[in-house]
């Protein structure tokens, strides 16, 4: 392209009546570096509007962005606990009231199968009562044998009775802390008397 | 849109986005701050996302506004329509005969350009956007952008001259 192509360009330029097209040919021919003296000073514009369109951000500050994002993410799984909350809420309250149901007299007029004295005989019930019996005396034995390796704790109470002695060092101590208030207040004494004594040694 | 969409569609016009906010507030860090606003903006509107039918124009615009709220909050503009005054420069003459057409010189009268066409020249020149894009997100019609890019053009075509006549007198 000739400078004589180029003057015309520019002034299209200058009147914001370029397409992209004929921009891209003048940020060419100003970063080809054959740029004629005469048209030196629009080489600055040109490779400023190349620098600058290189500029990124900083691969910091799009971690960040990126981090929030995930962060939302979490905040959608949580919501979605929120809601696992509620259900099993709900689910809870629909057995409880259900157990009533099951049990009241209400139930055997809407015909459910429930316990009612009159369905079973004493036998039955003696029946039910022994296997309860046995699923409990089955857990509590459990519950002991878990109970066992807690023994070794006594241990602890055992070794912590020589401590006791310590006591008793304690109580000579304040013995010794006695005797030397002792001490100290007749050194004062003695000091008083010497003082006397300086008096009346002229 | 889920959060590999966002990623997918959104998350790349971060460069093009920090570029204009630099050259409005041209500081970094501000520019960073506003990026990251932007994005959480749009992240937060991520389901009426995909009702708009440029994603970009619609982050642009938004980075627009925000920065110029910016501006406005601290002031900082006052001397943008001010006479351009060329620095008092101290150094030696044969380094301003070198740094002559250094894109320095072109950084600093943009920045004293208004906010409105230093935004459409960045778009424009920097970004080589269309006409038709840019006058969406400034909200202008095409005329009165084309004439604002020219007059944003010619201001720094004659400020280089006279900064330049400025330094040759200096020699």
């Amino acid at each position: 392209m000739n400078t004589r192509e180029i003057e015309i360009l520019l002034d299209k330029y200058f009147e914001g009546e370029t397409t992209l097209e004929e921009e891209r040919v003048l940020k060419e021919f100003f970063n080809s570096g054959k740029v004629p003296e005469y048209l030196k000073e629009y080489a600055g514009m040109f490779s400023y509007f190349g620098m600058k369109a290189q500029e990124s951000l900083n691969p910091d500050v799009e971690g960040l962005i990126i981090e929030k994002f995930d962060q939302g993410r979490q905040i959608a799984f949580y919501q979605n606990r929120r809601f696992w909350y509620y259900f099993t809420g709900i689910a809870a309250s629909v057995l409880f009231l259900f157990t009533f149901l099951y049990e009241s007299e209400i139930s055997n007029q809407i015909g459910i199968t429930g316990f009612s004295d009159t369905k079973y005989t004493t036998q039955e019930k003696q029946q039910a009562y022994d296997q309860t019996k046995q699923a409990l005396a089955y857990v509590s034995g459990k519950m002991n044998q878990g109970f066992g390796p807690l023994q070794e704790m006594n241990k602890i109470n055992a070794s912590s009775i020589p401590l006791v002695q310590l006591g008793k060092l304690e109580k000579s101590l304040m013995q010794v802390n006695n005797n030397m208030d002792k001490l100290d207040r007749s050194v004062e004494n003695m000091q008083k008397m010497s003082k006397f004594t300086i008096i009346i040694k002229p | 849109m889920t959060t590999e969409e966002f990623k997918q569609k959104v998350l790349p016009v971060k460069d093009k986005i920090y570029r204009l906010a630099k050259r409005i507030l041209n500081d970094i860090e501000e520019s960073e701050d506003v990026v990251q606003e932007v994005f959480y903006r749009l992240w937060s509107r991520k389901d009426d996302l995909a009702a708009y039918r440029s994603i970009e124009a619609f982050a642009m615009i938004v980075t627009k506004n925000m920065c110029l709220d910016k501006v406005k909050a601290k002031g900082y503009h006052k001397d943008q329509l001010g006479e351009w005054n060329a620095p008092v420069d101290n150094r030696s003459p044969h380094k301003i005969a070198e740094l002559k057409d250094d894109v320095q010189s072109v950084h600093q009268i943009m920045q004293q350009l208004p906010e409105q066409q230093r935004m459409i020249v960045q778009m424009r020149d920097v970004e080589g956007m269309e006409y038709e894009e840019i006058a969406e997100i400034m909200q202008m019609n095409l005329n009165a952008l084309r004439v604002s890019l020219s007059r944003a053009r010619k201001t720094i075509r004659d400020r280089i001259t006279k900064k330049q006549e400025y330094e040759y007198q200096g020699n």
